[in-house]
C-alpha cells in the first residue's frame, strides 16, 4: 500500500512538474505545426531565472513568473531568427538551444545552482508537506501536488479559453495551412511570435517547477526534455485524449498535455520498479514515441497533416 | 490498428499494477539484523565505479560481508538528473539504514527527498552546493565525503617536474560544477605557484582537439580540469601535446595510465574507503559526523609518456610516487 502511495505521489508531482513541457509542445507542435526544439534551452532557462530570482527574493509566485516570461523571451527569439532572419524552423531552434546554454550559465554563475537552504514560501510548503510524511510513514506531498494542480488547472483552463478566441483559432488555421491568413490579408508573423512565446514560457515554467522540486538547477536539465515532453503528449493523446478527442479537440490536447506527463513519470516509475536501468529508459522512451507515432498515423485527429 | 495502442497501454497498466504488488513483496530482507545500504549514483565512470567497489571493500573489512549482514541496492541514473529525483525517492522507500549518495546531484536530491542517513561521496564543494551548510556541522542524518582536488599540490607538482614553463594552459568545461569550482582556485594558485594562466573553455569533448591546436604556441604546460567532457576527451588532448611536445598534466590515477603525464590525486579508491568508514560509523548509530576532505597526497607518473616528450622524472619525486605507470 506505502509504495502505491509513494508512487502515485511521485508520479503526480513530477508529472505535472514536467507538463508544462508537454502543454508547451501543443502550442508548438500541434497548434502551430512547428518543430520547434528551443525547448530543450527553455527548460534549464527557465528554471535558471527562476532559481535565481527565488534566491534574491524568497518570492515563489515572483519566481515562477519569471521563468514563465524568461522562456517565452527564448521563444521570440527563436521566432526573429526565423521570421526576420529567415532561419529554417529546425535549425532556429538548435541555435537557439546553444544561445541559451551559455546565457544561462551566466544566471547561474555556474552550471549548478543549489536552492537546498532556501527559506519563504517555498521552504514553508516543504515544511508542511514533511509533517505529513511523517504521519504517513511515506514520502508524501499534498500540499504540494495540491497547489500544482490548482497551476495547471488555471493555466489548462486559460489555454483552452485562448485558443478558442480570434487570436487562438488564427494560430490553429495557420498550423493548419500556412497559405490561409496571407489569403486572408493577414500578416502571419504575430501569430508565429504569440505561440512561439506561449509554448516556451510553458517550458521555461515547467523549469522552474522542476528545479524548486529538485532542490537545484542544472545547465545540462534540458538535455531530454523534448523527448520527455514528447511522451508525455503522446501518452495522453492515445489514452485520455482519444476519449474526449471526437468533441473538443483543443479540450483533448491540453488536457492530453497535463494527464500524459504524469502517465508518462508513472510509466518511468514502474520500468525502474520492474527492474530496467537508467540506461535503456531513453530507448525504451524512444520506442513508446515512435510506437505511437506509427500505430496512430493516419487514423488519429491529431496527427492530420502534421510533420510528427 | 486503431485499438492496438489501446492494448499496449492497457498491457502497461496491468503490468504496472503486477509490479507494484510484486515490488511489495520482494523488498529488501526486513530481518533487522542485515544492514541495508542503498546507493545512488549518477553514471558509471571508473572514478565513481571504483568509489562503490573500495566502500563494499572497507565495510567488509569492519565486518559487513555483502550478502550477509549488510545488503547492497545500487541505482544508476545515467547521466539524467531529471531521473534522480524519481531514484532516490524509490531507493528511499525500502527504509534503508544509509543512503549514499554519489555526485552532486544525487546528494543535492538525496538531502532534500530522503529521511533515512545520508552518506554523500564525490562532492566536490559540499557547501557551494548547498548540501550542507557548514562542513564542520552537517544536519543530524547528514555527513560524507568531499573529493575537491588538490590543485594547489597539482600546480606545484607541474612546476616540480617542467621548472621552466610559465604559460599553463588549462582544458575546462564551464558546464560543470567541478569545473567551475575548480577553475576558480587555479586562478588564485597559479600566480603563487609561478604559472600564467590561459584558460581554454570547451562545451563539448569533440571542442577540445580544435581548442587547444589553436593555443597550443602559446602554451608552454597543458592541465586538464576536473570534469567528466574533459577527461573524456583525453586522447584528442594527448594527440596535441605530443604533437607540439608539450607536456600534458592531469589530476587522477587513470588518467595518468591512460597516457597523461603526472597527477597528485585523490585516489578515488581512497574516496571510496573514507565513504566506508562513514556508513559503518553511521551503521553504529553515529549522527551529526563532520564532512570529511579527501586528502590529496597520491603521486602518479606516467614513463611512456615522459619518454614520448623528453622529459625526466628525478629519482627523488621517482621514489615518492605511489604508482609509475609504463616502461622505464
Amino acid at each position: 500500500m506505502n509504495n502505491l502511495i509513494a508512487a502515485v505521489d511521485t508520479a503526480l508531482l513530477l508529472g505535472l512538474c514536467f507538463s508544462g513541457i508537454a502543454m508547451g509542445l501543443v502550442v508548438s507542435l500541434r497548434f502551430l505545426n512547428y518543430p520547434d526544439l528551443t525547448i530543450e534551452g527553455s527548460v534549464p532557462f527557465g528554471a535558471a531565472v527562476s532559481a535565481l530570482v527565488l534566491l534574491r527574493t524568497g518570492s515563489l509566485p515572483l519566481a515562477l513568473a519569471t521563468g514563465f516570461i524568461g522562456g517565452g523571451v527564448a521563444g521570440l527569439l527563436t521566432a526573429c531568427l526565423h521570421v526576420f532572419l529567415g532561419v529554417g524552423k529546425l535549425l532556429s531552434g538548435i541555435l537557439m538551444i546553444s544561445v541559451l546554454y551559455s546565457i544561462s550559465l551566466h544566471v547561474l554563475g555556474g552550471s549548478n545552482l543549489s536552492l537546498l537552504q532556501t527559506s519563504g514560501s517555498l521552504a514553508r510548503i516543504e515544511s508542511v508537506d514533511r509533517r505529513w510524511s511523517d504521519s504517513v510513514g511515506v514520502s508524501v506531498d499534498p500540499l504540494k501536488i495540491g497547489l500544482l494542480l490548482l497551476l495547471m488547472g488555471i493555466l489548462m483552463s486559460l489555454l483552452i479559453f485562448f485558443f478558442s478566441t480570434k487570436v487562438g483559432i488564427a494560430i490553429r488555421a495557420l498550423g493548419d495551412n500556412e497559405t490561409l491568413l496571407p489569403a486572408f490579408g493577414r500578416d502571419p508573423r504575430p501569430f508565429k511570435f504569440l505561440a512561439l512565446a506561449l509554448a516556451n514560457a510553458l517550458a521555461g515554467l515547467a523549469g522552474g517547477l522542476v528545479a524548486m522540486n529538485q532542490g537545484f538547477a542544472d545547465v545540462g536539465m534540458g538535455q531530454g526534455g523534448l523527448v520527455l515532453g514528447l511522451a508525455g503528449l503522446i501518452l495522453g493523446e492515445q489514452s485520455i485524449g482519444r476519449i474526449l478527442g471526437n468533441r473538443r479537440l483543443v479540450v483533448a490536447l491540453v488536457t492530453a498535455a497535463v494527464f500524459g506527463s504524469v502517465l508518462y513519470q508513472a510509466a518511468l516509475l514502474l520500468s525502474f520498479r520492474i527492474g530496467v536501468s537508467a540506461s535503456d529508459v531513453k530507448l525504451l522512451t524512444a520506442v513508446l514515441v515512435l510506437s505511437a507515432i506509427v500505430l496512430a498515423r493516419g487514423d488519429s485527429v491529431f496527427y492530420r497533416g502534421r510533420t510528427f | 490498428m486503431k485499438r492496438a495502442y489501446f492494448y499496449i497501454l492497457s498491457f502497461i497498466l496491468l503490468v504496472s499494477i503486477g509490479g507494484c504488488k510484486k515490488s511489495a513483496q520482494s523488498g529488501l530482507d526486513t530481518k533487522h539484523r542485515v544492514k541495508r545500504v542503498a546507493i545512488a549514483t549518477l553514471m558509471t565512470h571508473p572514478a565513481l565505479d571504483s568509489i562503490i567497489a573500495n566502500m563494499k571493500t572497507d565495510l567488509a573489512e569492519h565486518g559487513y560481508q555483502d550478502g550477509e549482514t549488510i545488503q547492497y541496492v545500487i541505482k544508476n541514473a545515467n547521466g539524467d538528473s531529471n531521473v534522480a529525483v524519481t531514484l532516490v525517492r524509490e531507493l528511499e522507500l525500502s527504509k534503508p539504514d544509509v543512503l549514499v549518495a554519489i555526485t552532486t546531484p544525487v546528494a543535492q536530491v538525496a538531502v532534500k527527498e530522503a529521511r533515512s542517513p545520508i552518506v554523500f561521496s564525490a562532492v566536490t564543494d559540499p557547501v557551494g552546493a548547498g548540501v550542507v551548510a557548514s562542513l564542520t556541522s552537517p544536519p543530524a542524518n547528514v555527513t560524507g565525503v568531499s573529493d575537491a582536488w588538490p590543485y594547489l599540490a597539482q600546480l606545484a607538482l607541474a612546476k616540480e617536474i617542467v621548472p621552466e614553463a610559465k604559460r599553463l594552459g588549462v582544458v575546462f568545461n564551464p558546464g560543470e560544477a567541478a569545473s567551475q569550482y575548480g577553475i576558480k582556485q587555479i586562478r588564485e594558485m597559479a600566480p603563487s605557484v609561478g604559472f600564467e594562466l590561459i584558460e581554454v573553455p570547451v562545451s563539448s569533448t569533440e571542442e577540445i582537439l580544435g581548442a587547444l591546436r589553436v593555443r597550443i604556441r602559446g602554451l608552454d604546460a597543458v592541465y586538464l580540469s576536473s570534469d567528466n567532457t574533459v577527461i573524456q576527451g583525453l586522447p584528442a588532448a594527448l594527440k596535441v601535446c605530443f604533437d607540439n611536445k608539450k607536456p600534458l598534466f592531469v589530476g587522477d590515477s587513470g588518467t595518468v595510465e591512460k597516457g597523461g603525464l603526472a597527477a597528485v590525486s585523490v585516489g578515488y579508491a581512497g574516496v571510496g574507503r573514507l565513504s566506508g568508514d562513514l556508513v559503518a560509523r553511521v551503521l553504529n548509530g553515529e549522527r551529526g559526523i563532520p564532512i570529511v576532505v579527501a586528502k590529496g597526497d597520491e603521486i602518479f607518473l606516467n614513463l611512456d609518456t615522459a619518454k614520448r616528450l623528453g622529459i625526466n622524472f628525478s629519482p627523488a619525486l621517482r621514489a615518492r610516487a605511489t604508482q609509475v605507470f609504463g616502461q622505464p
